[in-house]
């Protein structure tokens, strides 16, 4: 057994595990199996908001592996796979809300597959081609990931609200009306973070600081930090559950 | 041997039993139908000429008999529906330059009448017709085979033939019919003047809910066809409008039920893609019509509802049939 782990590759820096990721991520599994087979199972408009709830589990359980911490490139690239996911979720909402105006459908389940998957190949490659990022530079990628995850995921509760007053009096409107809740934790999770991210008051800065010296004015503002990460936990834990709930929900509804 | 040229098909092979006669053709008329409606009885075939919805000609075939036209065969077709309610009845729809050479081939002036073609110079007949830009209707045929070519404005615009009746554009088959042993010539032609817009409309000549309602009551009582209603009770010609409208008043009405708001838009765009609302009563484009809604429908509702939506559509629509 030790002769096999020895031809593994080296854990530079081990992951801290904590309960409430654990659970959190066994949520958003829950989540992205039921939105993977809905994706399957149903109208296309479906796969793309699918497809990216399928994503943000991909990445917040690769942040869980031994690894995360040891291959900068890869973690860049998960971080980058974040962003995508709320991209082509925006775009399935967009679509959506498209086909209540216009009632019309295009395109095909399999390019939507395809488009995700070519886009975070251009991703990859374009951080594998470039410098191994630095932490300072990781902490760059969280931010923009956060930052279009929280502005995206506003526009999704307005996109989500147009969309149920044009269903209004259909089947299916209350379960749409749940990812208005979804998106409600998200830009509090997201927006909690990019919030300690931007006053460098967030993990990362501080683990950088550790290295640099540079003085930080956290202790000053422990109260408003400390609110933060609770909302931050809190809301990041009931994206997941809300997430699985609204699928399970919808699922109900369509089935 | 007597053929009729297959066009888009709106029915094909209904039990006559089922034909509400005045509200089929009351259809046709709201539709700016071009085409015809055929009914197939036991020994003869009423044939309904229509362009732009206007009934222009009807034409009566009974097997080894003369065949008769307009009024006559109206009143014929009426009679022997009535009495024979096994027959089918089938309607197809053409472009307008069609319809009207299909007029020309049920009331054209005979030009050629049986000509055999070895005895004819059949190109100086096609040359003529180019020249004189005749519409017309030449019908090539033998005992056993017959072909039409369907002329407008001296320019072929269809052929069909007894083994493929549909329109096409190839004259290969006629040809082969041409040289065939004992083969002869009909060629009618309607004149310049009568393009579609001056011929009459028989609708107006007969009150047919009328014609058909006496019909009904007493089968062995020869039917005349019976002067159309004044124009202060012309409301008896109504029905049939007022039923299709209110067949696409009840189905909107259903897929309000079951999808809200956007199931009437949704109903609508389906419909505009499956050619209109006249082709639901042709089983296929229902069924077409229903595939789509269910695309559409799939974000709005669950499949038990979509199915319950599909099977209280189809009962509507049978239920007007």
């Amino acid at each position: 057994m030790d002769s096999i782990l020895s031809l593994l590759p080296k854990i530079y820096n081990p992951v801290d595990y904590d309960a409430f990721s654990v659970i959190q991520t066994i949520f958003w599994f829950i989540a992205a199996a039921i939105s993977f087979y809905f994706s399957f199972k149903i109208a296309r408009l479906w796969t793309s908001i699918s497809v990216g709830f399928f994503l943000i589990f991909w990445s917040q359980a690769y942040m869980l592996n031994p690894y995360a911490h040891s291959y900068n490139k890869m973690a860049a690239i998960h971080y980058v796979i974040g962003a995508i996911a709320i991209l082509v979720i925006s775009h399935g909402f967009q679509e959506y809300y498209i086909f209540t105006r216009t009632l019309e459908i295009t395109g095909r389940k399999y390019l939507v597959y395809l488009t995700t998957i070519g886009v975070i190949a251009v991703a990859s490659v374009l951080i594998t081609i470039n410098p191994k990022p630095t932490l300072q530079v990781l902490r760059n990628y969280k931010i923009m990931e956060n930052s279009i995850w929280f502005f995206l995921a506003m526009l999704n509760i307005f996109m989500v609200w147009k969309i149920f007053n044009e269903l209004r009096d259909s089947f299916v409107a209350k379960g749409v009306l749940c990812f208005a809740i979804v998106f409600f934790f998200i830009v509090l999770w997201k927006g909690s973070e990019l919030y300690l991210q931007i006053y460098q008051w967030d993990k990362d800065w501080m683990d950088i600081i550790d290295f640099s010296g540079e003085a930080t004015d956290a202790a000053k503002y422990a109260t408003r930090i400390n609110v933060a990460q609770i909302i931050n936990r809190y809301s990041a834990l009931m994206s997941g559950i809300s997430v699985a709930g609204a699928f399970s929900y919808l699922f109900k509804l369509l089935r | 041997m007597f053929i009729l040229p297959k066009g888009t098909p709106l029915a094909e092979n209904v039990p006559t039993s089922r034909i509400d006669l005045p509200v089929v053709l009351g259809k046709f008329r709201n539709s700016n139908f071009n085409g015809y409606a055929k009914f197939g009885l036991s020994a003869a075939t009423g044939v309904f000429l229509y362009i732009e919805g206007r009934l222009i000609s009807v034409f009566f075939q009974p097997e080894g008999n003369n065949s008769r036209q307009d009024l006559d065969a109206m009143q014929a077709t009426i009679e022997n529906l009535v009495l024979n309610r096994d027959g089918d009845f089938s309607a197809y729809r053409f472009s307008k330059e069609i319809a009207f050479a299909l007029l020309a081939m049920f009331r054209g002036e005979l030009i050629l009448n049986a000509q055999e073609m070895k005895l004819i110079d059949f190109k100086a007949v096609l040359e003529k017709i180019k020249a004189e830009r005749m519409n017309a209707c030449l019908k090539i045929y033998t005992e056993n085979r017959a072909g039409l070519i369907f002329y407008r404005d001296g320019a072929p615009i269809g052929f069909c033939h007894d083994s493929a009746q549909e329109i096409g554009l190839s004259q290969t088959e006629i040809q082969k019919i041409a040289v065939l042993p004992g083969a002869r010539i009909d060629v009618r032609v309607i004149k310049d003047s009568e393009d579609g817009a001056t011929l009459v409309d028989l609708n107006d000549l007969v009150d047919i809910s009328k014609v058909w309602s006496v019909a009904k009551e007493n089968v062995f009582t020869t039917v005349s066809a019976a002067p159309a209603a004044s124009p202060a009770t012309t409301i008896s010609a109504e029905p049939a409008k007022t039923d299709l409208a209110g067949l696409q008043s009840d189905l909107s009405n259903v897929a309000f039920k079951y999808l809200g708001k956007l199931g009437r838009p949704l109903l609508e765009k389906e419909l505009a893609k499956i050619g209109g609302f006249e082709g639901i009563l042709v089983p296929e484009k229902l069924e077409e019509l229903l595939a789509g809604l269910e695309n559409g429908s799939k974000l709005l509702t669950n499949l038990a509802k979509i199915r319950q939506m599909q099977d209280a559509m189809r009962d509507e629509v049978a239920r007007y049939r």
